[in-house]
């Protein structure tokens, strides 16, 4: 392969990386030149769950499944 | 019999907000695989194939709820090259897990989990499908059965009604020769108000059922919320039962909001 030649490769979708996604990266010979990835899976928030700010319905999961075992 | 070769209908599915794990369960088939792969044509399937073949579609399968601008564009260009538009799974369905943000400022909740908020766009609701555009049948669970999916498509296909049943999962637990386990243990389950499609899985491990086939044709979950304070369940508990992977499904918002109230 030739040194200076300059490849893209573009990978619209993604179908695992923390949901759905998106891959560019450019090479120059055998040096990587830029790369990008977006993320473009929706947000849910599952993170708020965990903090304390949001007590009571955010954790209802959590707390529903202790209220179950007797 | 015709000599017209039916033609397989083409399938198309489309992933919106959420985890996966119903479109997947398409792939879960195992045995059924094959023979699912030779009745249908999979034109549309970014998590199984590269091949991304453009509509019209006879059959789409809509996975995950409505939560961001872009995403409600994009199902009503779905509807359009969907012959028969199901949804597949709570989030479809009901707004999923992630419609519990529902009774939360969404802006707050941004702030507190990503840096740089204004990188992120979401819609104050997570919203089911129906809620943007009609939808032929909705295939409720959390995850799906892949047994009610392949019937489902089986159905769709030849253009008859699906098999699926709208009872409880009480009958369900009746037809294992399950004990009641709210009966028998004083658990607080929801198998009275819930669909069936789970074969009585939590109630079979002595577990009170989670709600996540959503509510069935007629709960009655005001006597329900009464037996969860029979058993000494308070309000707030009362409301957080209600208040899983279904929260949004009108029937669990109604009773727990009543729950809340009082």
């Amino acid at each position: 392969m030739n040194k200076q030649q300059t490849r893209t490769i573009k990978v619209e979708t993604l179908a695992r990386v923390e949901g759905e996604g998106a891959l560019y990266v450019k090479l120059k010979g055998d040096q990587v030149q830029d790369v990008k990835l977006k993320i473009y899976e929706p947000p849910r928030f599952f993170e708020a769950g965990t903090s304390p700010n949001f007590p009571i319905l955010w954790r209802a999961s959590a707390e529903f499944v202790r209220s179950h075992i007797r | 019999m015709s000599s017209k070769i039916r033609r397989k209908p083409r399938i198309g599915v489309f992933k919106f907000a959420s985890c996966d794990g119903c479109q997947l369960s398409l792939l879960d088939a195992e045995d059924e695989l094959l023979g699912v792969a030779r009745a249908i044509d999979i034109a549309y399937f970014p998590e199984a194939s590269r091949a991304m073949l453009k509509g019209p579609y006879d059959i789409g399968l809509v996975e995950g709820s409505i939560t961001t601008y872009h995403d409600a564009q994009r199902i009503q260009e779905v509807r359009r090259k969907c012959k028969t538009l199901i949804t597949i799974g709570a989030c479809a369905t009901a707004g999923g897990i992630q419609a519990l943000r529902n009774w939360k400022d969404v802006d707050e909740f941004i702030r507190v989990v990503y840096a740089t908020p204004k990188y992120i766009n979401t819609l104050k609701l997570s919203a089911p499908i129906a809620e943007h555009v009609p939808v032929d049948f909705e295939l409720r669970g959390c995850p799906i059965n892949k047994y009610q999916l392949i019937e489902l498509i089986k159905a769709t296909s030849a253009g008859r009604k699906p098999n699926v049943p709208t009872y409880s999962v009480c009958m369900e637990c009746k037809r294992k020769g399950n004990v009641c386990i709210a009966v028998a243990q004083g658990i607080a389950c929801l198998g009275p108000v819930t669909q069936a499609g789970c074969d009585a899985l939590c109630p079979s491990y002595d577990r009170g059922c989670y709600g996540c086939y959503g509510p069935m044709e007629s709960p009655n979950t005001a006597s329900l919320s009464n037996q969860f304070h029979i058993l000494g369940r308070d309000n707030a508990e009362i409301t957080r039962a209600f208040r899983g992977f279904n929260a949004w499904a009108w029937q669990f918002r109604k009773a727990g909001e009543e729950s809340e109230r009082t």
